[in-house]
């Protein structure tokens, strides 16, 4: 990172992988810094984002925080600034300001079982902590990684070419549900709330590591609860408007911490102690 | 009260401003036409003296309303980092310190904003006291001394009989430019000054207390949501990025922003965390009085008034952190 | 002593109201603003109706607080409060059986130096046109009231005249959030889709700003005065609104405000409308 944290660097766009065959449309964009740059990085931290005279969004990094000659952006259609990227093609540009924000406690994760809970796009943010993890040189660092990944249809998936190389892992299962029957699907049916309460796990030796959509963070997070999780072993990543990225705008402020240099990852006995305004 | 003081009369002042004005660009209180502002002024003669303060801050010299801070030519982005050298005078002791507390916001938190830092670096700051309050004022309450504040490079005490000031050099910077504009300083026995705050306005409480025993929805229902007091104020910082493509060079600018408009939080899914106008004013008033003293030991409302005596509807900052204080005993 | 009688007499008006639980909240003044001005207050129980003030520095509009309230209000209207709420009727925005209005006469308001506050000098509406209880002030009968000049200068002077006042203007937006008549969910200059949010805050979009929302406040102004008031900058350009309101007046026939039967101006379409000012339409005069 340079000395002024407002100057983006300059990025081409590698390659573009389309990650879902429904109209919720998600791609994922490889991106190689201009000079052979590379930015370090850890799993959890996010992007200021932008396409020249178009905007700035922030957006979780995707890849693997130990190969960063490329990183991976992950990005759903959503608005003017994604339909602009969308529309961009390989080899051009993009900026990218970054690293921004606090990172997954993979030291304090050491020791112990991994339980992934991720709907939809949710799981990009994850990703890099889940092929963190599953590196040779991590691998033997934490125990059973049980992974729930959730989408709306079985179109939906991002990253599903990696699931049967994650499964093929010692130790690691992975888990795919979708919300209603489809014809040839042979996996779970059902919201992921439901499908934690099957699954078996040491409360005291697991730590959950959620992100999706609010609704599903909400009810995953109380079934944890019940089922007799601390709050502290439930981790979770917070989408707010993080604009500047430096906390000093005072878009994402919640209380005195500001979610982009703060957060944006935090375990539930911290998100209690802060202000209901995310 | 630090030392030496010299005494300088107003004319030296001007012929120094005159001179200063040569190579940089002097702030000062002025009219702009039917308001006292902090002018960039050409001419000595439209400096206005006096206790009547600008009815806005000088932050924006150091943090303008509009900036354009990245270009993306060529292919490449580059910061527009500027090197205009300027020259505050007039600040009052509320201002200097506010202007501190926003300095410590952009420099000293986990990242350095370096359009704000090289402003800051490249203007001479003259302070001058006050001698007396204006209605809304209540620097006193909070902490602030009318009289006097050392977070500026040359500060002048309030204007004495026959029109001299106590001058006193806080900065090499200030020490340089008096040596070098002012002929045969006459030194001046300082005979101290003591500022006693007539009661301590602040609010002693966790956020907790602060979002759950306050009745916030009637304390501001007549808070018509403006955002003036955000604009005028000078502690207020929030900001905004717009990108725009300007015929080939595409531009970034930073403006301000205000926590007061409901568009300031919402997402780009609809959801807003603070949906309500007094939810709104609680983050504008928990920011200045709680957040930023946790995270840069002060709190961010200097007394100024500015806000009290802004607000078409009444609400007085002054008398909700009083209110405050009371519900919360 | 004019304005002691008529502050008991609002008194005993919202006393009795609140009394018999017809309304939750009269939106009226109080004392104890700075440099003695009077400032808003809602009064919810019998009690506070103590509190209430009215007097020549109840300067604030107080109608806008009623948009958007789900319950039944009572209010303390002054002619241009009253003409506001008279407006938000004929734009559908409240129904007449909500509001109870207690309607004051008015010889206009001053500041905290005496002199007269924007828009108040101009001012030809010395009496709400609709209330529920009148509140008389014998003085405006004498007043005398005459049309306010013209300060159209042609086109370069007024021109000029705009540069010089919005170089004033810092963007912002008090003047849109005092005006009654900004309601919008999502005011025009903050929408991105089409883009109207400004980058750089220069003259364009100042002009841009402030000529938007003339053209959007077209024979709705009813001169209130509360957009010059409001802006601590000292801008005013509410001469603008003036000439836009004056031609409404001249070519439709439309004063805003006045009647809650009317239907406003820009509501109205005709197809014999000369479309005086538009591409391809007549020249006003």
């Amino acid at each position: 990172m340079n000395d002024n944290p407002y100057l983006p660097l300059k990025a081409e766009i590698q390659e573009i992988i389309q990650e879902t065959t429904s109209d919720l449309d998600v791609k994922t964009y490889r991106l190689k810094f201009a000079g052979d740059r590379k930015m370090e990085f850890m799993p959890g931290q996010f992007v200021e984002l932008s396409v020249a005279g178009t905007g700035e969004a922030p957006f979780g990094f995707a890849s693997n925080p130990l190969r960063n000659d490329t990183i991976d952006i992950s990005i759903k259609r959503t608005g003017t600034l994604t339909d602009v990227i969308h529309a961009l093609k390989e080899g051009d540009t993009v900026f990218v300001r970054g690293p921004f924000g606090n990172t997954f406690p993979v030291e304090k994760l050491e020791g112990n079982d991994i339980l992934y809970i991720a709907g939809g796009i949710g799981l990009a943010p994850l990703r890099p902590l889940i092929t963190y993890m599953l590196e040779d040189v991590n691998r033997s660092k934490y125990k059973k990684i049980q992974m729930l990944i959730a989408a709306r249809s079985s179109k939906d998936f991002i990253y599903f070419r990696e699931y049967e190389e994650w499964r093929g892992m010692k130790d690691t299962e992975v888990t795919l549900t979708i919300d209603n029957e489809e014809e040839g699907w042979n996996e779970n049916v059902g919201f992921p709330h439901n499908l934690v309460a099957e699954m078996t796990f040491d409360m005291n030796k697991t730590y959950a590591v959620l992100c999706g959509p609010p609704i599903m963070i909400k009810f995953v997070s109380q079934k944890l609860i019940e089922m007799g999780m601390s709050l502290d072993r439930i981790y979770t990543t917070l989408e707010m408007r993080m604009t500047c990225g430096v906390g000093n705008c005072g878009k994402c402020n919640i209380g005195h911490k500001y979610v982009c240099v703060d957060g944006p990852v935090f375990n539930l006995a911290e998100l209690g102690e802060m202000p209901d305004e995310y | 009260m630090a030392d030496p003081a010299v005494m300088i009369s107003k004319a030296e002042i001007l012929k120094m401003l005159a001179e200063l004005m040569k190579d940089a660009t002097v702030f000062a209180p002025a009219s702009n036409g039917k308001k006292l502002d902090y002018m960039p002024v050409r001419n000595v003669e439209d400096i206005v003296f006096g206790d009547d303060i600008p009815y806005k801050s000088p932050k924006e010299i150091f943090f303008p309303r509009t900036e354009k801070i990245i270009t993306f030519k060529d292919g490449d982005a580059e910061a527009e980092i500027s090197t205009e050298k300027y020259v505050l005078f007039g600040a009052r002791p509320c201002d200097l310190e506010a202007l501190d507390i926003m300095r410590k916001v952009f420099t000293e938190g986990r990242f350095k904003d370096p359009f704000f830092e090289e402003r800051y670096n490249n203007t001479l700051i003259i302070g001058v006291g006050c001698v007396d309050k204006k209605p809304g004022c209540f620097c006193d309450e909070r902490e602030t001394d009318m009289g006097y504040s050392d977070k500026c490079d040359l500060f002048l005490g309030a204007q004495g009989a026959e029109d001299y000031f106590q001058a006193l050099h806080l900065s090499e910077k200030g020490r340089e430019t008096l040596g070098r504009y002012i002929d045969g300083l006459r030194t001046f026995q300082n005979t101290g000054h003591e500022f006693k705050p007539a009661h301590t306005l602040s609010i002693d409480a966790t956020e907790e207390e602060l979002f759950d025993k306050i009745d916030w929805e009637s304390l501001v229902e007549t808070c018509q949501g403006c955002g003036m007091c955000t604009y005028i104020c000078p502690t207020c910082h929030c900001f905004g990025f717009k990108d725009v493509d300007e015929g080939g060079c595409a531009s970034r600018y930073r403006n301000w922003d205000s926590c007061m408009f409901p568009k300031f939080t919402l997402h780009a899914s609809g959801h807003n965390p603070r949906e309500e106008r007094h939810e709104r004013y609680r983050q504008r008033f928990a920011h200045k009085y709680l957040y930023v003293k946790k995270n840069f030991g002060a709190v961010a409302c200097t007394g100024c008034g500015r806000c009290v005596r802004a607000c078409p509807a009444g609400v007085n900052i002054k008398a909700i952190a009083e209110k405050i204080g009371e519900d919360l005993q | 002593m004019i304005y002691e009688e008529m502050t008991n007499n609002i008194r005993s008006v919202c006393e009795k109201l609140l009394n018999s639980n017809d309304v939750e909240v009269i939106v009226a003044y109080r004392g104890g603003g700075v440099e003695g001005m009077q400032i808003p207050y809602f009064a919810k129980t019998p009690e506070d109706v103590q509190n209430i003030e009215w007097g020549d520095r109840c300067y604030q509009n107080i109608a806008p607080y009623v948009h958007g309230l789900s319950k039944k209000v009572g209010i303390l209207a002054k002619p241009c409060d009253a003409r506001i709420l008279t407006q938000y009727i004929t734009e559908q925005q409240i129904k007449r059986d909500d509001v109870y209005i207690i309607g004051v006469d008015c010889v206009g308001m001053v500041d905290e130096n005496g002199d007269p506050r924007p828009g108040c000098p101009d001012c030809m509406v010395r009496k709400p046109p609709i209330y529920d209880e009148y509140i008389k002030d014998d003085r405006v009968d004498s007043l005398d009231l005459s049309p306010p000049a013209s300060e159209d200068g042609g086109l370069e002077a007024n021109f000029e005249r705009f540069r010089k006042e919005i170089d004033k203007c810092i963007m912002c937006y008090a003047c849109r959030q005092a005006c009654y008549g900004c309601y919008c969910k999502t005011c025009f200059i903050d929408r991105d889709l089409p883009d109207w949010q400004p980058a750089e805050i220069d003259a364009g979009t100042k002009m841009t700003f402030h000529m938007g929302r003339t053209m959007h406040l077209a024979g709705r102004c009813v001169e209130c005065g509360a957009c010059e008031a409001s802006c601590e900058s000292g801008v005013n350009v509410r001469y603008i609104i003036k000439e836009v309101t004056k031609f409404i007046e001249d070519e439709y026939g439309y004063s805003a405000g006045m009647d809650p039967e009317q239907v406003p101006a820009l509501l109205v379409n005709k197809f014999d409308d000369r479309e005086v000012g538009f591409l391809g339409g007549e020249t006003h005069g």
